[in-house]
């Protein structure tokens, strides 16, 4: 019986990783149980066999060939990469100069637009606008938007741009076409008549105001206030039974 | 233990990467081949018990670390990681393709003067021994082949694996106990 207490315990004394406490209990055990003592020469043969079954598994050593091989697999990947990164030097030179290009280009093009945008704003703003009643805007000053001397040009000519616009929006409120004038329908031609006769200057405009109520002309034709008048207050009288009945009726 | 992605190298070429080696690169790695080729082979062996699988495996194991050479900092940890990356390159291998019936069998150095018995018997013997070494869990393995390795003791296994050396310890006794429990009646 306790011989089986102390087998579990052999593998751990073969290794060499038993306790002190159980070390010296099982050194006393084994001086007086033979089975026991041929129980760990056995654990200790089989654990010296697996030692140098693995060693053994593990001690060959490679064949010279092997680093042969590595070096010229990893020579291939070594120029494998420079030729990449040569090619790929190559390949963006050319994109690398076509993209300069194209940016010196679309700068230039955009320079030179703003140049001739400008030139042609100013020689617009230099001509006499078409006057309507309202006189044009010197160049320059249209709209009351004058560039600061020494600006730069391209904000020069944004003010300009700005002005044109400004002068553009006038002419258009001032067009000569003719006015629409909603009026009734029998009343069309006196309207007519009248546009005309104030368009050609031959009526007064004051002449033409009509007279508010409350209001008169006097002898020289000003519209005066007229005198106030107030009709006297009229009473009922309330003597009659019959009306006093509707009244209470009524409320 | 490494983190999978410490361990991750790169599966691309140098070009992929951008990197051109220099000489200085090429003189180092050339030192660091003469240094650790055996260990790389040996890892690999440990696991596939093969020797053409196992150089295959070494190899693919060195061109790996080189194309990530430059990432490794600490290049004193290289033997190390090199054997991290032989190892998973071996069981990548052995899982992907069973070889076990095309293993060379003498391909190990013959003991010396061996009778026939003998001989017949330690095959047994190893054969069994593999097969018991395959079944283990991997974080015993790779401490066992390791510590096989000829001039790996545990302080170094435990340096090659930056793990404790208790650990170490207590993982290789696991694993001679479990290799004990399946070989115990072949003796």
């Amino acid at each position: 019986m306790k011989c089986k207490r102390y087998q579990p315990w052999l593998a751990d004394k073969a290794l060499g990783a038993l306790d002190a406490r159980r070390e010296a209990d099982l050194a006393a055990h084994l001086a007086a149980c033979s089975g026991c003592r041929a129980a760990l020469d056995r654990e200790q043969l089989l654990f010296a066999a697996i030692h140098r079954g693995v060693a053994k598994s593990v001690a060959a050593s490679p064949s010279p060939e092997m680093a042969a091989r590595i070096r010229r697999q990893v020579a291939t990947e070594a120029a494998a990469a420079e030729h990449a990164w040569q090619f790929g030097s190559r390949h963006w030179i050319p994109v690398a100069v076509a993209a300069a290009l194209l940016i010196a280009f679309g700068s230039f093009w955009l320079i030179h637009r703003r140049s001739v945008e400008l030139v042609a704003t100013r020689s617009a703003a230099a001509k006499p606008a078409p006057s309507f009643g309202h006189p044009a805007p010197a160049a320059g000053t249209a709209g009351g938007v004058e560039p600061k001397a020494g600006a730069s040009p391209v904000k020069q000519a944004m003010t300009a741009r700005v002005a044109t616009r400004r002068v553009r929006t006038k002419v258009a409120r001032t067009s000569p076409a003719e006015p629409e004038v909603l009026v009734e329908k029998d009343e069309a031609a006196l309207v007519i008549q009248l546009y005309n006769a104030a368009r050609s200057g031959r009526m007064d405009g004051a002449s033409l105001v009509a007279v508010p109520p409350g209001l008169k002309r006097d002898a020289d034709g000003n519209i005066v206030p007229a005198p106030l008048e107030i009709s006297p207050l009229e009473i009922a009288k309330l003597d009659s039974g019959k009306e006093a009945t509707q009244s209470e009726d009524n409320r | 233990m490494h983190s999978e992605s410490d361990m991750g190298v790169m599966t691309g070429g140098l070009a992929e990467a951008g990197v051109i080696p220099d000489a200085a690169w090429e003189r180092e790695f050339e030192a660091r081949l003469a240094d650790s080729s055996t260990l790389a082979f040996r890892v690999a062996l440990g696991v596939l018990h093969n020797r053409e699988d196992a150089e295959d495996v070494a190899q693919e194991a060195f061109v790996r670390a080189y194309r990530s050479f430059h990432l490794l900092r600490d290049r004193e940890r290289f033997r190390g990681w090199l054997a991290r990356i032989a190892w998973r390159l071996a069981l990548d291998r052995r899982r992907g393709t069973d070889r076990r019936e095309k293993r060379e069998l003498a391909a190990f150095d013959p003991p010396p003067a061996p009778t026939v018995e003998d001989l017949a018997v330690s095959r047994q013997f190893e054969e069994r021994l593999e097969r018991a070494m395959d079944e283990l869990p991997d974080k015993l393995r790779m401490v066992l082949v390791l510590a096989g390795v000829e001039g790996y003791d545990t302080r170094e296994t435990a340096r090659l694996l930056s793990l404790p050396e208790g650990t170490v310890k207590s993982r290789l006794h696991a694993a001679r106990k479990q290799l004990a429990a399946k070989l115990r009646g072949f003796l």
